[in-house]
């Protein structure tokens, strides 16, 4: 596989609902995402316990908002545990430990809405299966944001290394709490 | 400041005077990169600000007894309860979580990364506790700063299996190795490197760690030494020995070092296996090459020190080597550099050269090949044999021998022609190709000096072979003023010039401005120390803003190594009026034919 998209199990699930195996002919619209996504027209990504939001950038601005339900408190904890003492990125077998215990991150394809502002009739539109690619890269990258997106909200494990890269420093509390 | 051992004053326009006002030791005043949240507070990225320095000692000392008035920040208040919590000899667990990010927020030196809250603390407290003892058993109290720093994150690094220390060459790899090498005492430790370091690395422990006990482990009979390691032995060992030999994954050692790392690059290679199948509570790669551009490389040197890390090789191929390489996804190079960040060490020598002086000189010990000692022992035997008359044929002789043994040093190739390939014969050539090929990848320049002609021309001609450029100068004194103006204006000015220059002593001896190298290799040994200085200082001149490291290389065993020696005083010529006379070729002919053969002899291996 050549794609680069999903190239860890995090992202593939995102590039699945973007590519379903169950496709008997491809989208037309597919290559364009790619595209779209590769070329960073897909921007202003947030991601959020239960929805993502994106702008892309095709013939003018589209938002487009995806949302998921987020698992229940005791699928949240059983998470939190599984990922506790890994470090900030997450290896494939997270996520299949999560697959074979019966709580997949991705959600299932029939549970995702996904709409978006364009006039468009088809759906999903071409902006949305951008957005697809984008989610996917971001996990492939972040496998973190997968669980993020799920609920568990404190995922952002504290750096445990005698080093820290800039990019890994959070903003929030940088001068601590006056006073403490 | 982790890797200076001092405290530095910032985030007010005045630090300085604001220190004043607030009955702490004001500083000197510097600006310093500090990892700040940028304008919108969403992101953190490296600025400059105004700021003052204070030594640790100093820093802790008024900080323990200041009690911070109401206007002051988190970051400073913590920092007054743990500088006490030192002061006092008291724990500072329950404090280093308190600790703001803005408390150590100093940009290491590599550029990339802050050193850790509890990496800040201890920093501190180490400072402190060794302004104090002034304990110089360790080899600590040779170390610069940021060496400490180094070893303390050596050190650290088991926690996560190991680490990558990539520091440029001249910064004290090996040292700040031996350092954390003289705390592991609890099982035996193994350090892998090539043949033509062995000596290099035997002669470094003898010296920075004299206490410790070494024993080399090559040659066929060496399974029974091995027996002999005993907890806090160091075990030298050479890559090919470590490709063939079961004995050493069968047992457990407390720390693996693999020097010149890159010799595992490839991850399928016996070498990547036999290192990956070591056990070992903390595995250190060293290597100087650029490894954050070169991924797979990476990828195997990181499945020895923290395996898992990055993943399978197929998935790290897909996931970074596709985007990074073929879709230059700046994306994914930073989150690459996330994620193996804190397990690589790299400090670049022009970042550090603030913490260094202008030159730095070091000598590199080679190896001898079994080709160069046969033919070395073959030419003294003949010699003796022959005897050498007195008078001036005595000295004629004498010259014509030392000539010729350090030609075998310099190459066999030099005295009996083979015409086989120049690689794997001698110790020093591929030891300065090695060295010759790291600098180069790495963007640096370098001066190569011989006193021989026919070196000159030898090394010329392997170093276009190794290093892949056609074009590596030879400037000496056959040459027209022309021909050399020209290759001096093009080595100094030309951008696409060449990395690397040979120089004969003799004809670069001085008048030469050369300061685009910041490496100076020393091929062979002049007799006279003085004409090596006036060589390196070429590079080493008014208008190098660099630090140059100079590299002395000499063969171990024979008689350049019995030179440098006599450079360093270590060692008297009995007999002779030694600083009397022009030099120590003038005092070589006048020992005693016994003194002679004692000096030049190969001395036994591991003597250091």
């Amino acid at each position: 596989m050549n794609s680069e998209f999903g190239t860890t199990a995090w992202g593939r699930d995102w590039q699945r609902l973007a590519e379903p195996t169950s496709l008997t002919r491809p989208d037309p619209a597919l290559p364009k995402a790619r595209s779209l996504a590769r070329r960073d027209h897909v921007t202003d990504v947030e991601l959020h316990p239960g929805e993502i939001t994106a702008v892309v950038h095709h013939s003018g601005s589209h938002r487009v908002r995806v949302d998921v339900p987020v698992w229940d408190g005791e699928h949240v904890e059983r998470a939190r545990e599984l990922v506790t003492g890994h470090g900030d990125d997450l290896p494939d077998t997270v996520h299949s430990t999560l697959v074979r215990a019966g709580q997949p991150p991705a959600p299932q394809p029939d549970v995702v809405t996904a709409s978006c502002d364009c006039t468009g009739r088809k759906r999903p539109c071409v902006h949305i299966l951008a957005a697809f690619f984008e989610i996917a890269r971001q996990l492939d990258h972040r496998p973190r944001l997968a669980l993020v997106l799920r609920g568990v909200e404190d995922s952002h494990s504290p750096p445990s290394t005698a080093r820290v890269p800039i990019g890994l420093l959070d903003p929030t509390d940088f001068y601590g709490e006056p006073g403490r | 400041m982790v890797e200076s051992d001092g405290f530095a004053w910032w985030g007010v326009d005045d630090p300085a005077g604001t220190a004043e006002e607030l009955g702490l030791p004001p500083g000197d005043e510097t600006s310093l990169t500090l990892a700040l949240p940028d304008s919108t507070g969403r992101r953190i990225t490296p600025r400059t600000v105004p700021a003052t320095l204070v030594a640790a000692e100093p820093a802790v000392a008024a900080l323990s007894c200041w009690s911070p008035p109401e206007k002051v920040g988190c970051s400073l208040r913590v920092w007054a309860r743990i500088a006490a919590a030192i002061h006092h000899g008291e724990p500072t667990d329950g404090l280093i979580g308190l600790l703001p990010t803005a408390g150590h927020a100093v940009l290491g030196l590599d550029r990339t990364t802050i050193w850790s809250a509890s990496a800040a603390v201890d920093a501190a407290r180490r400072a402190v506790t060794r302004a104090r003892s002034h304990d110089s058993s360790s080899p600590q109290a040779v170390l610069r700063p940021y060496q400490r720093a180094g070893v303390a994150w050596l050190r650290a690094a088991s926690e996560h299996g190991g680490g990558v220390l990539a520091d440029d060459m001249g910064l004290g790899k090996t040292v700040q190795a031996i350092a954390l090498l003289w705390e592991c005492r609890e099982h035996p430790n193994l350090v892998v490197c090539p043949t033509s370091l062995l000596g290099n690395w035997s002669r470094e422990l003898a010296r920075f760690a004299p206490d410790v006990d070494v024993l080399t482990y090559t040659g066929p009979d060496r399974l029974r030494t091995l027996e002999t390691a005993r907890a806090g032995t160091v075990v030298l060992t050479t890559y090919g020995v470590l490709r063939g030999d079961a004995a050493l994954s069968d047992r457990s050692w407390q720390a693996v070092v693999l020097d010149e790392a890159q010799q595992i690059k490839n991850p399928g290679s016996l070498g990547s296996r036999a290192a990956r199948e070591l056990r070992a509570e903390l595995r250190i790669a060293m290597t100087g090459t650029p490894v954050e551009n070169r991924l797979d490389e990476l990828w195997s040197l990181m499945a020895f020190t923290n395996p898992g890390l990055l993943g399978t090789h197929a998935r790290f191929r897909r996931r970074f080597v596709g985007p990074v390489q073929r879709n230059n996804s700046r994306a994914a190079a930073q989150r690459l550099h996330e994620i193996v960040g804190p397990h690589v060490l790299r400090r670049r020598k022009e970042d550090v050269a603030p913490e260094l002086p202008s030159k730095l000189e070091t000598s590199v010990v080679c190896t001898m090949t079994d080709e160069q000692e046969r033919l070395y022992r073959a030419s003294l035997n003949e010699a003796f044999e022959e005897g050498f008359g007195s008078g001036t044929d005595r000295r004629g002789r004498i010259l014509a021998l030392l000539t010729r043994l350090k030609q075998i040093c310099n190459h066999p190739e030099l005295v009996s022609a083979e015409g086989t390939p120049l690689a794997g014969r001698s110790g020093k050539l591929d030891r300065a190709t090695e060295m010759l090929a790291e600098l180069t990848s790495n963007g640096a320049r370098a001066l190569v000096f011989t006193q021989y002609r026919k070196t000159g021309e030898l090394l010329a001609e392997h170093f276009r072979d190794e290093l892949a450029t056609d074009e590596v100068p030879f400037l000496h004194g056959g040459l027209g003023t022309g021909a050399r103006q020209e290759i001096v204006t093009r080595f100094q000015e030309d951008p696409q010039g060449p990395a690397v220059l040979i120089l004969s002593l003799r004809a670069a001896g001085f008048g030469l401005n050369l300061t685009r190298a910041t490496h100076v290799l020393h091929y062979d040994r002049w007799w006279n120390p003085a004409v090596e200085d006036q060589a390196s200082d070429r590079a080493h001149r008014i208008g190098q803003d660099q630090t140059v490291t100079v590299h002395t290389l000499l063969t171990e065993r024979t008689l350049e190594e019995a030179i440098a020696e006599m450079h360093e005083g270590k060692r008297a010529l009995a007999g002779t009026a030694t600083g009397e006379t022009a030099g120590i070729d003038t005092d070589l002919t006048r020992l005693s034919d016994e003194q002679l053969h004692e000096l030049l002899l190969p001395r036994h291996e591991g003597r250091p």
